[in-house]
């Protein structure tokens, strides 16, 4: 579905990213990990198709992603970022809408404003749609560009799969607001999408993720789908710190430091 | 406010040095289509010949302007942003001037083909390479820079403002008091001819603009964002650094330098109804009108018989307001938002 061949990518001569390949597996909730400047945001940028890789290529769907045209990327995949810094008053209904602006022209159709309510509706905001944006506090701002991402990758017609990219989507929120967020894009994910998503929590890593990448200095080092078996020398060898990795019975494994 | 808008076109056709009645307009219009109304012809010289495209004038440079104005906050991501602040009057004048000056070079005179549209054009490119200059001193990586805006804003208009004035210098007199015109910004010489060439621009730019509304708004969430949603940043910008070049150099070309107004007008609209461009491009250009119509009347009377270059009201009633927003853009920034 998504695949990348030994991409790289470097500024001036310095490389950031450096030939890297994996297969993502429709389907799956893929979680990237690694300390910072290990590269992870860069992966995703190149994913996600904002930036170009220097060398190598990336495959969506049987055709390379520069062949995409924008538009019609952005019926393919959504990305949540981290931060939004909005400088005008503006509602959370004209926020989510924004999610099906790859959809219509000039006006939203019925179609294209269920969306929108379904998509409030799930993240809990629906109650907040007249409010302006930039009022609402860290977590129900998250909640309600979450919802306008789903609402760009709501439909997916016969078998179509759709990507969610989260670009550390829950480092500035609460536990709870951390849950309900990665739970909605793991329901997408049993439902018709993949995930790609950035964290910096192991343990919520472990909790949502179908298989974890780690990088390090630009270069995948560990690629796992088992999580029981990731180890403490693998966790010190990406962030240089030193851990014990608990089993509790009927639980995942539990890293602490 | 299209209604208010068409009541305060009347009403302005009808202010200034001699009163028309209400009555009277509609007798001057019913004898012009046609009817044989007896009428003042003093009058209604006046109303047709000098009132009337007075009024239309104001109407589409307000128009222009707002709509400018709303664009360029929307691209900069930035509510203090308007055309004055950012070079594109100020270079457009510079260009206009350079023509008047200059107009007998071998350059200018290669593009004499232009006739009537010469001006216009020179102010046009003028504004063109000032915005092209902030804008590109400015954008960085992701987002545009705000410090380095204003500062290179202040240094273009600081150029453009000292070439017109070494413009006005060297010209012979006649030549330089058009170019204080410039600076001031007047309406009073406003003609048919200027109505159509400013009416021109301002349809065209305003339709182009409407393309951009959603993009625009996209744009609000940050560059890649907007990538995501399937918008061509680069290109975007480009466009509506166009489009914002045509709605004002045109416009600067035929009244001068008219400051506030690009500023002022779409920030009353989104304390209003929010900052949806879908909304915001059309209600700028509605108010956009009124607001020029209202300072030009103000103009007309405030020391009539005589009159004030609009500009200059602008400025009295504009600055403040501006600094007003500026209060509460201090005051609310903690709180989360500029309007918070």
């Amino acid at each position: 579905m998504l695949s990348a061949e030994n991409i790289s990518f470097k500024i001036d001569h310095k490389y950031l990213l450096h030939e890297n390949t994996i297969e993502f597996e429709a389907g799956k909730f893929h979680v990237i990990m690694g300390s910072n400047g290990a590269g992870k945001t860069t992966l995703l940028k190149l994913l996600a198709g904002d930036q170009k890789p220097s060398s190598g290529k990336i495959i969506l769907f049987e055709k390379e992603l520069n062949h995409y045209s924008k538009k019609e990327l952005a019926t393919k995949r959504a990305v949540l970022s981290q931060h939004y810094n909005i400088s005008f008053p503006i509602s959370v209904n004209d926020i989510v809408l924004m999610g099906r602006y790859p959809y219509f022209r000039n006006n939203p159709g019925t179609n294209d404003l269920t969306i929108c309510k379904q998509a409030m509706q799930l993240m809990d905001v629906y109650d907040l749609s007249e409010r302006d944006y930039n009022t609402l506090s860290g977590g129900e701002g998250q909640k309600a560009q979450m919802s306008r991402v789903l609402s760009q990758i709501w439909e997916a017609r016969d078998g179509e799969e759709k990507l969610l990219f989260l670009d550390e989507p829950v480092s500035h929120l609460d536990i709870k607001y951390q849950h309900e967020l990665l739970t909605a894009a793991k329901n997408l994910c049993n439902h018709h999408a993949t995930v790609i998503a950035i964290l910096h929590d192991i343990n919520l890593s472990i909790a949502y993720a179908d298989r974890i990448l780690f990088m390090k200095q630009g270069k995948i080092l560990h690629d796992t789908t088992e999580l029981s078996k990731i180890t403490k020398e693998v966790i010190h060898e990406i962030f240089d710190v030193s851990s014990s990795i608990l089993h509790p019975p009927n639980h995942k494994p539990v890293v602490i430091f | 406010m299209a209604i208010a808008l068409i009541l305060l076109i009347i009403l302005s056709a009808g202010t200034g040095a001699v009163h028309l009645t209400w009555s009277e307009i509609f007798d001057l219009i019913r004898h012009k289509a046609g009817s044989d109304i007896q009428v003042n012809s003093i009058h209604e010289g006046l109303f047709f010949q000098i009132r009337l495209p007075r009024t239309f004038l104001c109407v589409l440079v307000g128009a222009s302007l707002s709509v400018s104005g709303a664009m360029m906050q929307s691209l900069f991501r930035n509510p203090i942003v308007e055309p004055g602040l950012i070079g594109t009057s100020a270079g457009s004048a510079f260009g206009a001037a350079m023509l008047i000056v200059l107009g007998q070079n071998s350059l200018f005179q290669s593009f004499s083909f232009l006739g009537n549209l010469l001006m216009p054009f020179c102010a046009f490119i003028g504004g063109l390479i000032a915005t092209l200059l902030v804008y590109y001193f400015s954008a960085s990586l992701n987002r545009v820079n705000i410090s380095i805006m204003i500062l290179a804003g202040i240094a273009i208009n600081a150029i453009a403002a000292g070439g017109t004035g070494f413009l006005a210098y060297i010209a012979r007199d006649p030549q330089a008091r058009s170019i204080t015109f410039w600076n001031l910004g007047s309406i009073s010489g406003a003609g048919w001819q200027s109505v159509w060439i400013v009416g021109i621009s301002t349809v065209v730019g305003f339709v182009l603009a409407l393309r951009f509304a959603k993009p625009l708004n996209a744009l609000q969430l940050g560059d890649a964002e907007a990538g995501y949603l399937g918008v061509n940043t680069e290109r975007l910008k480009i466009f509506v650094i166009l489009v914002n070049t045509l709605l004002v150099s045109v416009a600067t070309s035929m009244v001068g330098i008219i400051a506030f107004v690009g500023l002022i007008v779409p920030h009353l609209l989104r304390l209003l109804k929010g900052s949806d461009n879908r909304y915001l491009l059309i209600g700028s250009a509605l108010l956009g009108g009124i607001v020029m119509i209202g300072t030009d009347m103000i103009c007309r009377v405030v020391i009539a018989p005589a009159e004030m270059p609009i500009g200059i009201v602008t400025a009295f009633i504009g600055a403040p307001v501006f600094l007003w927003l500026l209060y509460r853009f201090k005051n609310n920034q903690q709180k989360g938002g500029f309007y918070a």
